[in-house]
């Protein structure tokens, strides 16, 4: 049978970042995000430079990784501690992740490596993007960098 | 008699299908289905119900049929899979009944098809709703 769990690593409570791509919502942990940058001319920029140190940071387009067609990609989720720059549509909010279910079994695909699990969030079941996946995308989706490009921060988790 | 013997059927689409009565846990109204990217191609998305989240299959998908006309119910049974079992969803297409009538050998090849029932003088497509979701789920 389905079962309600709650798993070490989501806290009940959470807060999350929901965005959208395409016509789908998506949540991740906010914990997970270090900025929030827009990009600019519809130009999506295969580095952007972190703040600090300049460092090029890779960045992923959600929508080739999750295979969402994609209306505009809009901004970018510099996430924390993983060093990479997720470009989505838009942040639609924030919110407090009450609960997460793991995703049932019949789903058997790539989408167990993807999601964490599904959240109940404003009375809506979203997926609860695992930020490891953007991370190991990066060789496969990612040109190889060649100079960090800016992007204007927008704001701050 | 016994509950072996008990047949829930239903309309799918153009087909007339049964499942064993005794996997059918609840018929529902149709409710929200939520969908999100997953390459699972025999599920539609997920419905909530009851607090658990259910996976809605496709059966129009897993019997090669043309989608259906709008589904009437959601009829929610017990799937078991290797791991376990769990919830699963499938939209039918018109009025659910429960009979109670033998069981005939399957004309059908296709997979996932068990047997075959006679009720009211229609034939009925008698489905073994693991094996339908596993061959599904390996194409």
């Amino acid at each position: 049978m389905s079962r309600r769990i709650n798993p070490p690593h989501a806290r009940r409570g959470e807060p999350v970042v929901i965005f959208r791509l395409g016509a789908y919502r998506f949540v991740i942990a906010s914990a997970e995000v270090e900025e929030i940058r827009d990009l600019h001319h519809g130009n999506l920029p295969s580095t952007i430079a972190a703040r600090g140190n300049g460092k090029p940071i890779p960045v992923v387009a959600a929508d080739r990784i999750f295979g969402v067609e994609s209306a505009k990609l809009e901004q970018l989720l510099v996430l924390k501690i993983r060093r990479v720059a997720v470009a989505i549509d838009r942040i639609e909010g924030m919110a407090e992740l009450r609960e997460i279910v793991t995703l049932p079994r019949g789903f058997h695909g790539e989408e167990r490596s993807w999601y964490r699990g599904l959240g109940l969030v404003r009375q809506q079941i979203m997926p609860v993007v695992n930020a490891a996946i953007f991370v190991e995308s990066v060789p496969a989706l990612s040109p190889v960098p060649a100079a960090a490009e800016p992007a204007k921060a927008n704001s701050e988790t | 008699m016994t509950d072996e013997e008990k047949f829930v059927i239903f309309p799918a689409g153009e087909l007339h299908c049964a499942v064993p009565a005794t996997c059918v846990t609840e018929l529902t109204l149709p409710s929200e289905v939520y969908r999100f990217p997953h390459t699972s191609r025999e599920i539609l998305g997920v419905i909530l119900r009851r607090g658990k989240v259910i996976p809605l299959y496709d059966l129009a998908g897993l019997l090669k049929l043309p989608e259906f006309a709008p589904t009437q119910y959601h009829l929610i049974a017990v799937h078991h899979t290797a791991e376990g079992t769990e919830l699963a969803a499938i939209p039918v297409s018109g009025k659910c009944d429960l009979v109670t009538t033998d069981v005939l050998p399957a004309k059908s090849l296709a997979q996932g098809v068990v047997g075959e029932l006679i009720w009211e003088s229609r034939t009925y497509e008698l489905l073994d709703l693991d094996k339908l979701i596993s061959a599904g789920s390996t194409e």
